[in-house]
């Protein structure tokens, strides 16, 4: 069985102030799985493809208290 | 080259984090298609997140954390010739509560509860309570005692056929008379430093329940989707013991671990069988790493691993695990030499990093780790590596 894959991933942090700020996170990966049944050409006999999304606000109040609060999806499409 | 402190998931302390983590991880395998039968599967997650941290002085600090998931799973299922295909959402709401305390100087210690509700749209729900605790003592600068005891709940089942994780994986979540894996976790240890840090000992027990776990039949060759013929629930248990030993000396550096451990199961349904070990369970796992360092800049490494064989199971469909005596059998034993060397360099904010060796230079590595890791064969399965980085 043969399997081929490829994937990414991106990030993006932007300071709103010395203790605030916005992050976002992008992944995506893409699988394939073959079988080769015959000997000409192997056929695909499983395909994934996975993301997920992410945004994050992380914030500060006084000295002593930090808080987050994040959003996320994670969702997948057949191909 | 990888040696040190061994871990695995399934033994680890497992903390708040983690087991947030655990939807990532489930989530990221649960898909499936088969292109000529048009079989489809998948899973929709959307998940809202607050966590607040409060420390107002260094004798105490809090956090808590809220989070709500919505899950939408697609699921198909082959069976008499048809298709069954079937969408079912799940709601699942935590709340966590997380103190420290410094009780004296060296007494501090952990408490925490975390409360999820469980609810599926189309079947029951479920509520449950998991306390964690924890209790450090420091007697003096160098030694540390601890204790940990924490419950866990999960609401998700999987099973992995031949030990290689694919999408055709019997994966399910706590519906249709599933219900939620539970566990107990404890454990004590003692980790110390000694002739001025030049050396690290540490020691640690632990004991663990686990309930409503899942596991293959003995006589099943699963032909479709309907589960409930091939799967059989039952409880089990894991204990072990882990030491690890870590020193420098002169130009010498030198790390040992070793932990043994048994990982039991037992099902009701087939009370004959007894007490069986889990599909993971590895009595015996040691590691050990010897390194010379030449100058500032450059050193060499020799590694070993050695761990007791897998149990078998049947890597194929037309064969049930009966067939091979229900986890009697176990593989080899496992043992790996990997050799390497490593050239480092700083020019003032950059670094030059040159890595270079042999993998498996002597052993006889598992089947699914040669898979894994190798693509490039050399004799018995030997295999070079290189690797260059420039940081600027």
């Amino acid at each position: 069985m043969n399997h081929y894959s490829l994937d990414y991933n991106a990030k993006l942090s932007y300071y709103l102030s010395e203790t605030s700020s916005i992050k976002l996170f992008a992944y995506n990966t893409f699988d394939e799985f073959r079988f080769p049944l015959y000997s000409e050409e192997a056929i695909p006999i499983v395909k994934w493809n996975n993301q997920i999304y992410k945004a994050t606000y992380n914030g500060q109040w006084g000295e002593i208290r930090k808080y987050h609060i994040s959003i996320l999806f994670i969702t997948y499409k057949p191909r | 080259m990888g040696f040190g402190s061994y871990t695995d998931t399934e033994f680890d302390d497992e903390t708040w984090d983690d087991e947030w983590d655990y939807d990532k991880t489930q989530n990221d395998t649960y898909m499936q298609e088969d292109v000529n039968n048009e079989i489809r599967s998948g899973i929709k997650t959307a998940t809202f997140n607050t966590e607040f941290n409060y420390s107002p002085e260094n004798i105490y600090s809090t956090r808590w954390g809220f989070k709500y998931s919505n899950e939408t799973y697609e699921m198909t299922a082959l069976g008499n010739g048809n298709m069954r295909k079937q969408n079912e959402t799940i709601n699942q709401y935590s709340l966590y509560y997380d103190n420290f305390i410094r009780v004296t100087d060296k007494i501090t210690t952990r408490v925490g509860v975390h409360f999820v509700a469980y609810n599926p749209i189309n079947y029951r729900n479920y509520y449950s309570i998991q306390p964690r605790f924890t209790l450090n003592f420091t007697p003096g600068k160098n030694n540390l005692l601890y204790m940990n005891f924490s419950k866990m709940e999960q609401f998700y089942h999987y099973i992995s056929f031949d030990g290689f994780t694919l999408p055709t994986d019997f994966r399910m979540p706590s519906i249709k008379g599933f219900k939620p894996r539970t566990s107990e976790h404890y454990e004590i240890g003692w980790k110390r430093n000694f002739d001025g840090d030049k050396g690290k000992l540490e020691t640690s027990a632990y004991y663990k329940t686990r309930r409503n776990i899942v596991a293959l039949k003995p006589d099943a060759i699963v032909e479709d989707g309907n589960w409930n013929n091939y799967i059989m629930v039952g409880n089990g248990d894991s204990y072990g013991i882990k030491f690890f030993l870590y020193y420098i000396l002169s130009k010498w550096t030198m790390q040992f671990s070793y932990t043994y451990s048994r990982s039991r199961e037992w099902f009701d349904e087939y009370k004959d069988l007894g007490k069986v070990p889990s599909l993971y369970d590895m009595p015996h796992y040691a590691a050990g790493a010897l390194s010379y360092k030449f100058n500032k800049a450059s050193s060499i490494s020799l590694g070993c691993i050695m761990k007791s064989g897998r149990i078998k199971v049947s890597d194929n469909w037309f064969e049930s695990d009966k067939d091979l005596g229900f986890r009697k059998k176990r593989g080899e034993f496992n043992y790996r030499i990997d050799l390497g060397y490593t050239f480092k360099k700083d020019f003032g904010e950059k670094l030059l990093l040159l890595r270079c060796g042999l993998y498996n230079l002597l052993g006889n590595p598992p089947e699914e780790d040669i898979i894994d890791f190798y693509s490039v064969h050399l004799s018995e399965n030997c295999l070079p590596y290189g690797s260059i980085s420039f940081k600027f």
